[in-house]
């Protein structure tokens, strides 16, 4: 395993930042850790990198106990909020971190025009980093973390200052980095992009992780079908007897179903007990979907308990 | 550690306030030649002592100010050398390197310990240059007193760091602007103590109490921190040589009669391995 917790809990002034975390990301996985502002995501990667020191728990990466300073040069990080020393340039600033990274000058001189290109900065990393737009240096970020040829890549929303040409290429990016078998570990409340580059993912609400496994396990196959019906509660009860997944949104009554079979049997419940259907239509089950459904199910004393993954099931 | 020194003192080159100090550093150099060039000029040949105990009591007052200005340059310097870093996002950044926060620490010590001491080696040859220029006044102690001078940025230097490391960039500069001036003044009541005593101005007991008390309070300052006391050695070593001692120059705060033990030497530079210990036991321990 690439990175391996168990209970990694990170408390700041007893209030949790994160609680009992268990994760799994296994070697060439493009993870997404997916959660709303404030549910503990950065917590969970300045732990794993050793920013922050975990209240209780466990945790390896890359096969060494959290906080490790060696493993750190297999790491490439783009913190979230991050500022560089903006009277460097942006080719000195790569070569100040190159040095923090123990590279060699030979290296360097070839890998920095190689990260520079795949960012889209080369031709301007002669200017000084404070005349760069916001996602010029999110971008001279990612090159930075991609400068040391890392085997574990974090980004922590790296496409928040992007444009969406930019966007599409930090997804090329990623791609390409999962084609070298790279593993990286994508935290994001941009469903779109996780969605597009990540082949696993976990949901974090309230510092807890609430649902993590394969992505297709939770979409895959999937469709969500939209019912506006009047009736007694009886019906809402019974659609919940043939779907688990279940939620009201705009009062419409929204059903995750594994196929199509089920489409006549949702119409019968309604009919059965004496409802009237005024509308039933279908669509694809998007991560988004599964996000709303996942963050509005849990409650504000959900308690952790260490569960199987999508990819157990 | 070295690549975070070379940048550390690369960004001091570039920060405002090492310009503003410079600027105001030439602006105070420029005040303190004219003024002495028209005290001296009007002093007869004849007049040597005269003369030599007012270069001494000018050396010392423009070495009093031209440390002030080192500290203050000092302080505000290096009271967000970690604090600022953190707050706006740099930190994480080079935290995540595989570097120890010890090597991040000493690091920034050495870059702006560089910097610093450059600076005040700057104002110290100048002031004396200056005095020398005008009253042909030199000193055996030149080079002692210069090594001396440049240690006290390098004291400051290392609690200003420390507190860096858990205060805010705004706190940790008042909380040093404090601490230096509450050194500053225990040393001017120490010298004030020694002056009571040794020129006689106590009457009977209750002025050898209020002397000695004075004295007390110095000592205690200067262990809180040791910048005045050197401060104190410096003219002490300058002066020294003076065919005109300080006991007979007027009284001036600036003067030096009995000087700092060789111990207090001692005391000074344990303590700038205690703050650095300490700030990289802080830095090392605190969540990023």
């Amino acid at each position: 395993m690439i990175i391996e917790t168990l209970n990694l809990t990170k408390l700041y002034d007893g209030k949790p930042g994160c609680r009992d975390i268990c994760l799994s990301v296994s070697e060439g996985q493009v993870f997404g850790f997916l959660g709303p502002n404030g549910a503990g995501k950065s917590t969970v990667v300045k732990t794993l990198i050793g920013l922050l020191r975990p209240t209780d728990g466990q945790g390896m990466v890359l096969g060494q106990p959290l906080g490790n300073k060696q493993v750190r040069r297999k790491i490439g990080f783009l913190p979230e909020n991050f500022r560089f020393q903006e009277w460097l340039t942006g080719r000195e600033l790569l070569e100040f971190h190159g040095a923090m990274y123990g590279l060699e000058r030979r290296f360097l001189k070839e890998r920095i025009p190689v990260v520079l290109e795949m960012v889209r900065l080369r031709g301007r990393e002669r200017e000084p980093i404070r005349s760069y737009s916001k996602g010029m240096q999110q971008r001279l970020g990612i090159a930075s973390a991609l400068l040391p040829d890392p085997e574990l890549v974090f980004l922590d929303e790296p496409t928040s200052a992007l444009d969406p040409i930019g966007r599409r290429e930090i997804r090329e990016i990623i791609k390409n980095l999962r084609s070298e078998s790279k593993t990286v570990f994508l935290n994001s409340h941009l469903l779109s992009e996780v969605e597009m580059t990540c082949d696993h993912v976990a949901f974090i609400k309230g510092g807890i992780i609430l649902d993590q496994g394969r992505l297709s396990n939770f979409t895959g196959g999937k469709q969500v079908v939209s019912l506006r019906y009047t009736g007694s509660p009886r019906i809402l009860e019974s659609i919940r007897a043939v779907s688990q997944e279940v939620f009201i949104d705009n009062g419409l009554v929204q059903v995750a179903v594994a196929s199509e079979d089920l489409l006549p049997v949702l119409a019968s419940i309604v009919v059965q007990n004496g409802g009237d259907l005024y509308e039933m239509t279908t669509s694809g089950f998007s991560l988004e979907d599964v996000f709303i459904n996942i963050m509005g199910e849990a409650a504000d004393d959900y308690h952790c308990t260490p569960h199987l993954s999508r990819d157990a099931e | 550690m070295i690549t975070i020194a070379r940048l550390t003192f690369r960004e001091m080159l570039n920060k405002r306030i090492l310009l503003l100090g410079l600027v105001l550093t030439v602006v105070y150099l420029s005040i303190l030649w004219l003024g002495l060039h028209y005290v001296g000029k009007d002093i007869p040949e004849t007049a040597e002592l005269v003369r030599l105990s007012l270069a001494g009591e000018l050396l010392t007052a423009g070495l009093f100010v031209s440390g002030m200005l080192v500290s203050l340059v000092t302080v505000f310097s290096s009271a967000g050398a970690i604090s600022a870093d953190i707050e706006n996002g740099i930190m994480p950044a080079t935290a995540a390197k595989p570097i120890s926060r010890t090597q991040i620490f000493l690091g920034k010590y050495a870059g702006l310990g560089l910097a610093l001491v450059v600076y005040s080696l700057f104002v110290f040859i100048a002031t004396n240059m200056i005095v020398w220029r005008v009253f042909h006044f030199y000193s055996d102690g030149f080079f002692s007193a210069m090594v001396l001078f440049a240690l006290q940025p390098l004291v400051l230097l290392a609690v200003s760091l420390w507190g860096s490391t858990f205060l805010s960039t705004l706190g940790n500069g008042v909380f040093m602007f404090m601490l230096y001036s509450v050194a500053v003044i225990g040393g001017m009541l120490e010298y004030v103590g020694v002056q009571m005593s040794s020129m006689a101005l106590t009457a009977g007991a209750s002025g050898t109490a209020a002397a000695s008390s004075l004295t007390m309070i110095g000592i205690l300052t200067s262990l809180l921190l040791p910048v005045d006391s050197l401060y104190r050695l410096v003219n002490y070593l300058l002066l020294q040589g003076s065919p005109v001692p300080a006991q007979l120059m007027r009284f001036t705060p600036f003067l030096t009669i009995t000087p700092p033990s060789m111990e207090m030497l001692a005391y000074t530079a344990g303590y700038i391995l205690l703050f650095i210990g300490l700030g990289i036991y802080k830095f090392s321990s605190r969540d990023l």
